[in-house]
């Protein structure tokens, strides 16, 4: 038996913004009295849940994501295996990730006081581009950068290097604020 | 029975019909999901979530078996209230409930046993997390895995609540549409 559709379905971003208590008191108990009533909604309902609660799971390294420092405390404080590494401006650094490590954390420092947005690039050996990502999160006030890198991804790659590059974007023109050179070896266990 | 209305499913129950088990059956399966929904959204305890099932089932089957409910067609809303009262009593600190699932048979158990919450395809996540902004993805996952507020996400990020609210809000339901519409070996890579 097919389900029964919905005359009046509930927005799906009203339906994120309850979930993440985003909506307006009477707003959110209008939405309750909708989906006591509604199977339609409630299976939608279910499947943003069931997508928070994925995004949860994959919080534990199974994602690369740029980190603040409240992020990196609760990974530990939940026993996340955390490899970490900090390298300054014009560094390099040998890494490597362990069989039972889940997550890289990478602490990128720099000056980042005039800083307005910030562009991470990844560039390889050669200096080619391999990835770039815009408007990063940092802390401006500690001058840190925290790049998260699943450590299943890592531990795929064979021995090479690359390099981190961090620019301003505010300015008139981009401006180099640092490099950070990455020397990336397989465990040799 | 599942094409049932509720309406007719509280009337059955009340009238002890000779469907009235079936009834029963059914309204457990139809509210299962929408009341652990509200217990995950107010609770935020997956375990919490389940009681509050059995909680509400207990109660409200113990009503339409008296005959308390005087209007059947509001059903949805009678079940959303008994959650809402639950919910406020468990906050207060007093809840009767081993006593009260334990007046209500042995039986009532195997009738609320846990469908299966999908947790989606993870794969496919990861990669519809991996195409959105370095920025939203980190709201995202502050939201979902660290379970900050938008109040405490905005002072790690140095930026408003309002931009919190604004980038998250678009940020998943960008992220929802990619998880209900892309074929998984789009999303790949």
């Amino acid at each position: 038996m097919k389900p029964k559709l919905c005359r009046e379905p509930i927005p799906s971003g009203a339906l994120v913004d309850y979930w993440t208590d985003a909506l307006e008191e009477s707003a959110s108990a209008k939405l309750e009295e909708h989906l006591f009533t509604c199977g339609s909604c409630t299976d939608r309902m279910a499947r943003v849940a069931s997508m928070a609660r994925g995004v949860g799971r994959l919080g534990r390294g199974g994602v690369r994501i740029m980190l603040t420092k409240s992020l990196v405390e609760r990974l530990r404080t939940d026993a996340v295996r955390v490899r970490s590494y900090t390298i300054d401006t014009g560094g390099s650094v040998s890494c490597t990730v362990a069989p039972e490590d889940e997550l890289c954390v990478t602490t990128l420092r720099a000056d980042l006081r005039e800083v307005g947005r910030l562009d991470l690039e990844v560039l390889g050996e050669g200096g080619q581009v391999l990835s770039l990502a815009e408007d990063v999160p940092f802390d401006r006030e500690r001058g840190e950068v925290l790049v998260g890198d699943s450590c299943a991804f890592l531990r795929t790659l064979p021995a090479l290097g690359y390099v981190l590059r961090l620019t301003a974007m505010d300015a008139a023109a981009p401006r180099l604020v640092g490099e950070y050179r990455m020397l990336h070896r397989p465990w040799p266990g | 029975m599942p094409g049932t209305s509720d309406a007719d499913l509280a009337r059955d129950i009340t009238a002890q019909a000779s469907t009235a088990a079936g009834a029963e059956a059914e309204l457990c399966r139809r509210f299962t999901t929408r009341i652990r929904l509200y217990g995950l959204r107010h609770l935020r305890d997956d375990q919490a979530a389940w009681d509050l099932v059995q909680d509400v089932l207990v109660t409200v089957l113990k009503a339409l078996r008296s005959g308390r409910l005087r209007a059947p067609e509001e059903l949805g809303s009678f079940v959303l209230g008994t959650c809402r009262l639950i919910v406020v009593n468990q906050k207060r600190g007093g809840s009767r409930r081993a006593e009260m699932i334990a007046s209500f048979g042995d039986g009532f158990a195997q009738t609320v046993e846990p469908s299966s919450f999908a947790a989606g395809d993870l794969d496919k996540l990861r990669a519809c997390l991996e195409r959105l902004a370095e920025r939203d993805r980190t709201i995202v996952m502050l939201t979902f895995y660290a379970e900050q507020t938008a109040q405490e996400i905005a002072r790690s990020l140095a930026t408003t609540e309002g931009n919190v609210r604004v980038v998250r809000h678009r940020a998943l339901v960008r992220l929802l549409a990619c998880v209900e519409s892309t074929p998984p070996h789009e999303v790949r890579g």
